[in-house]
């Protein structure tokens, strides 16, 4: 009983915890503390699974733990950080959700993108660094920057499917 | 899988750092700070099975080398043992000589006693009698006699 117990967080946390940390960061936007928030949240809810306490829909009640800590971190004054607004519960609990696994996938896409590909896709994409100023700093000619970026892109669009020709475009 | 939108896609690479969300090692922190049995209950099934196959070894090996690990531990019968109750002699002279010794205790209990260690039936019709002293006896006849000669009673055997 206790296996399948573990055996049930653990399929839950290794499904969730990025979907989840990207949810939170919409409305914090700092990663850390939307990590701290995911964990102490999947901390009580195994507090509460060992009480006993018969949870329906695992998945959403996650979402929602996490959404009210949020919430209430936004409310804590020594939070400084420049935090959006928290919408309303989603009515339509799944597409809410497909959002945060696609993020989720695409964020692991990046984790696994080769370490300079990443890095200069990064600070080209992320921090705006203009080509040259990356070719400089990572002492590579400008076409080795492009060509590291429409790998990124490759890559990514392969993997998540979908056409980013405005995304290429702006680049052109 | 439905795609991504450029928004989605601005928001992630926005916010991505190296290193961060990394479920692997946040799923350590969070297996440390609550102690998840499953890691447990697999050294237990493992320690289970370690010592499954630890004692199937040592049978083989006493099968193979016909050793036989309970002959030890098994008491064989010997009159020297200290006594557990007081069903056993006193003291042991030899084999065949016994003392019983007995401080002020009623027929009735000390035949009892003397049944049991002989494996007898010993029965008396007066059992108010006290004896007390050491009795030295090589046999149950030998004792019941003695008893009857002490205390003038009789002593049914069976």
């Amino acid at each position: 009983m206790k296996i399948l117990f573990s055996n049930n967080i653990e399929y839950m946390f290794k499904q969730y915890y990025r979907p989840l940390c990207l949810y939170a960061t919409h409305f914090l936007s700092d990663i850390d503390t939307a990590e701290d928030i995911v964990m102490d949240c999947f901390v009580k809810y195994t507090e509460h699974l060992n009480k006993g306490e018969n949870i329906k829909t695992p998945k959403s009640y996650l979402y929602q733990m996490v959404r009210n800590s949020c919430i209430d971190q936004l409310r804590n004054p020594n939070f400084t950080e420049n935090a959006e607004t928290v919408p309303d519960y989603p009515d339509d609990e799944e597409t809410c959700f497909d959002q945060y696994e696609r993020e989720a996938r695409l964020w692991s896409e990046i984790d696994k993108l080769p370490p300079t590909c990443r890095t200069v896709f990064l600070m080209s994409k992320r921090d705006g660094i203009k080509y040259e100023s990356i070719a400089e700093s990572l002492n590579i000619s400008v076409k080795t920057v492009e060509a590291h970026i429409s790998k990124a892109y490759t890559v990514l669009r392969g993997k998540v499917k979908v056409i980013y020709s405005s995304i290429l475009l702006m680049f052109a | 899988m439905k795609k991504i939108n450029d928004e989605e896609f601005n928001f992630v690479v926005e916010h991505y750092k190296e290193n961060r969300i990394d479920t692997d090692s946040a799923w350590k922190k969070f297996k440390q700070k609550n102690n998840i049995k499953s890691s447990r209950s697999n050294w237990k099934s493992l320690s289970i099975a370690a010592s499954v196959l630890f004692m199937t070894s040592i049978t083989i090996a006493c099968i193979v080398t016909g050793y036989n690990p309970f002959k030890s531990v098994i008491r064989q019968p010997n009159n020297s043992d200290k006594p557990l109750v007081d069903t056993i002699p006193d003291k042991v002279v030899n084999d065949s000589v016994k003392v019983f010794k007995f401080n002020d205790e009623p027929v009735g209990k000390v035949l009892k006693e003397l049944s049991s260690y002989y494996g007898k039936t010993l029965s008396t019709s007066d059992s108010t009698k006290v004896l007390s002293g050491e009795i030295e006896a090589t046999s149950c006849e030998d004792m019941v006699s003695i008893i009857e000669t002490t205390l003038d009673i009789k002593i049914k055997v069976e």
